[in-house]
């Protein structure tokens, strides 16, 4: 079953008038249970990539496809619907709000969905539970590490059951060690079907997927299958 | 989007920058206050207005010298009779009050107003002086301390009698009064009827005041002049054929319709008037404050949105819609806005105690408190609007970026 899909996507900037083409004519399929890396070096339209598969943003031209309906022609108040149903992501920045505990940042899609505050705590304690959190629930993301950080962001990802999890750059800002602590945990999360898109710039940390995609200025240049991916253990 | 999260999250960010928020709320909480004070003053003084001008009696009314009032809607311009010719107005004389005497089933006395200075035993005092005929104690229904008005036979005499208020019987005459004489102008007066205490009323101190016979006052001034004369009808049905013989004899005695009647419904309608505007002007200067105060309100509304950028990006990724975020920043502009009000009002409530120990009138009703909330909330929503819309509208990609 395909879970993304696009088809030839193309997104143009204006910058101070001047056009800038951010993606050329791309056109690709993820499927259900897939773990993808989409590598590219800076300016190669991973993240334009990114915020179109995030519903954060809207192609010029092209469609994208998200869990078997159309995306790119919706409205604002419609893209955040699907973001909060179908999108996990994890920032390089983890991007917690700080004055709120760990629990109370995992339950902040919920609270947008409208579940009730008891179901809420519920879902929240299930998945730090899983990403191994849960006695630091109670803390603020000041008084955690920078790898249980990215642990509650991957929690709150999860929380909403998504269609799919994004993960931008989700190492860049931890040490090899943390960092392949995240790495694992994804694989672990993608070993119970989830599918989880890993955008980055490291070829290293792109081997740990099973398909990586080559974008180069804003093209797809290669679509490539790893038949060992790394694991982490 | 759950109420219970948003006015947590509203708390919080009030209580992450506390002197801040304390100094915006100040802005709303002084415009309140002072919108508050300003009406319960107005209020205070319109009560006490009203009950006095009720407590001059219930029946009376008034005839001046001077143009008649076309309807209530038209003011005379100029003065109103001052005794004393003024201004080509003829005054009320003795001719007018003799004839007006013809009227059967009422009571009449003539009253002349005059300011003086009594003297007794060195010691001095301002006072009201009102000259009268001996019925005007009915009529305005005078409380006495000891002693008596004078009657008809002191009155008849031109006898040099006074009626002394209660200050005056206490501090200059060290509560013993009767048979003593004071010096009004110089002139001496037995005292034979103190006041009990009445207190300060719109139109001065009630306790300076002295009543003497209007005759005595005539040949002190030397003219046969009355400020008005007083006309008390036994009950309110009865008034417009009391005006009517009025009009009709004083028409035939002064020739033409130079005088005009005063009844209390009428002062009572004039002085609400006059309170009213002058409560619109005072009001109105005060919600000058509340509206500089809500100008604060957008402005530390629109730091905290810049500041709270990433927030708002965050926020956005997860699933917020737009009117989620609006309402956030709206409800906290709101509150802010209705916090300082309420402490407005507790200020407010705090000065009107005080101004009463200084017998300043006030009184904060409960249409004051409703004011005070609804303006508060409306100048939350007003000047939050902006700000809330602006966080609403973030591109959630540039939110995200925002350092």
């Amino acid at each position: 079953m395909i879970v993304i899909e696009t088809k030839n996507l193309d997104k143009v900037y204006n910058l101070d008038s001047i056009k800038v083409s951010a993606l050329n004519n791309v056109s690709i399929q993820i499927n259900q249970g897939e773990l993808v890396g989409i590598m590219g070096p800076s300016g190669s339209g991973k993240s334009t990539l990114m915020n179109l598969l995030g519903c954060l943003d809207r192609p010029t031209q092209g469609e994208v496809w998200i869990a078997g309906s159309r995306v790119d022609n919706l409205n604002d108040n419609n893209l955040a619907f699907i973001r909060s149903k179908q999108v996990g992501f994890v920032f390089q920045s983890y991007n917690l709000l700080p004055r709120l505990k760990v629990v109370e940042n995992v339950e902040l899609p919920l609270i947008y969905q409208g579940v009730s505050a008891f179901l809420r705590r519920k879902k929240a304690e299930e998945v730090l539970e899983r990403v191994g959190l849960k006695e630091r629930m109670r803390h603020r993301p000041s008084q955690i590490s920078g790898g249980e950080q990215q642990r509650v962001a991957l929690a709150r990802a999860l929380v909403t059951n998504p269609s799919f999890i994004l993960a931008d750059e989700p190492t860049g800002n931890l040490d090899s060690k943390t960092g392949k602590e995240i790495i694992k945990l994804l694989q672990d999360l993608n070993d119970t079907g989830i599918t989880v898109l890993l955008i980055t710039h490291d070829r290293f940390l792109a081997e740990h997927t099973g398909r990586v995609i080559h974008l180069k200025d804003g093209e797809v240049v290669r679509d490539e299958v790893l038949l060992n991916p790394i694991r982490e253990v | 989007m759950d109420i219970s999260h948003t006015l947590k999250i509203v708390l919080n960010s009030i209580n992450s920058n506390k002197t801040r928020n304390f100094l915006t709320m100040l802005g709303i909480l002084i415009g309140v206050f002072a919108i508050v004070l300003m009406v319960s003053i107005g209020e205070g003084v319109r009560l006490d207005i009203n009950k006095q001008i009720e407590s001059l009696g219930s029946n009376i009314i008034f005839v001046t010298s001077g143009n008649p009032i076309q309807g209530s809607g038209t003011r005379r311009i100029g003065p109103q009779g001052m005794g004393g010719g003024f201004m080509g107005v003829t005054p009320l004389t003795n001719k007018d009050y003799n004839a007006l005497l013809k009227i059967k089933g009422v009571k009449i006395s003539p009253v002349i107003s005059r300011s003086g200075v009594l003297k007794y035993s060195g010691l001095t005092e301002s006072v009201q002086m009102t000259g009268s005929n001996y019925v005007y104690s009915e009529i305005a229904s005078l409380p006495l301390l000891e002693g008596k008005y004078f009657g008809k036979r002191n009155e008849d005499a031109q006898e040099k009698v006074v009626i002394i208020g209660y200050k005056i019987y206490s501090e200059i005459l060290n509560s013993n009064a009767l048979n003593k004489t004071v010096y009004i102008n110089d002139m001496p007066f037995k005292v034979i009827g103190v006041l009990k205490e009445r207190g300060v009323s719109m139109m001065g101190n009630q306790d300076t005041e002295v009543y003497v016979p209007y005759r005595v006052m005539q040949n002190i001034a030397n003219n046969e002049n009355i400020t008005t004369i007083y006309v008390s009808v036994r009950s309110q049905e009865e008034i417009d054929r009391v005006k009517k013989e009025i009009i009709t004899l004083l028409k035939k005695v002064r020739g033409k319709e130079n005088f005009r009647l005063t009844t209390q419904s009428q002062i009572l309608e004039i002085t609400g008037t006059i309170i009213g505007t002058l409560n619109l002007a005072l009001g109105g200067i005060a919600a000058v404050s509340l509206l500089v105060g809500g100008i604060g309100i957008m402005n530390i509304m629109l730091v905290s949105v810049a500041e709270r950028t990433r927030e708002i990006g965050i926020r956005k990724a997860v699933g917020a819609r737009r009117k989620d975020i609006l309402a956030q920043f709206l409800l906290e502009a709101v509150f802010l806005s209705l916090a300082g009000g309420l402490l407005g009002l507790l200020m407010a409530y705090l000065g009107s105690l005080v101004l009463k120990n200084f017998s300043v009138p006030s009184a904060i009703t409960s249409n004051s408190v409703v004011v005070a909330i609804t303006f508060s909330t409306f100048i939350g929503v007003v000047f939050g609007v902006y700000p809330a819309y602006r966080a609403a509208s973030l591109d959630p990609i540039v939110a995200l970026r925002y350092e």
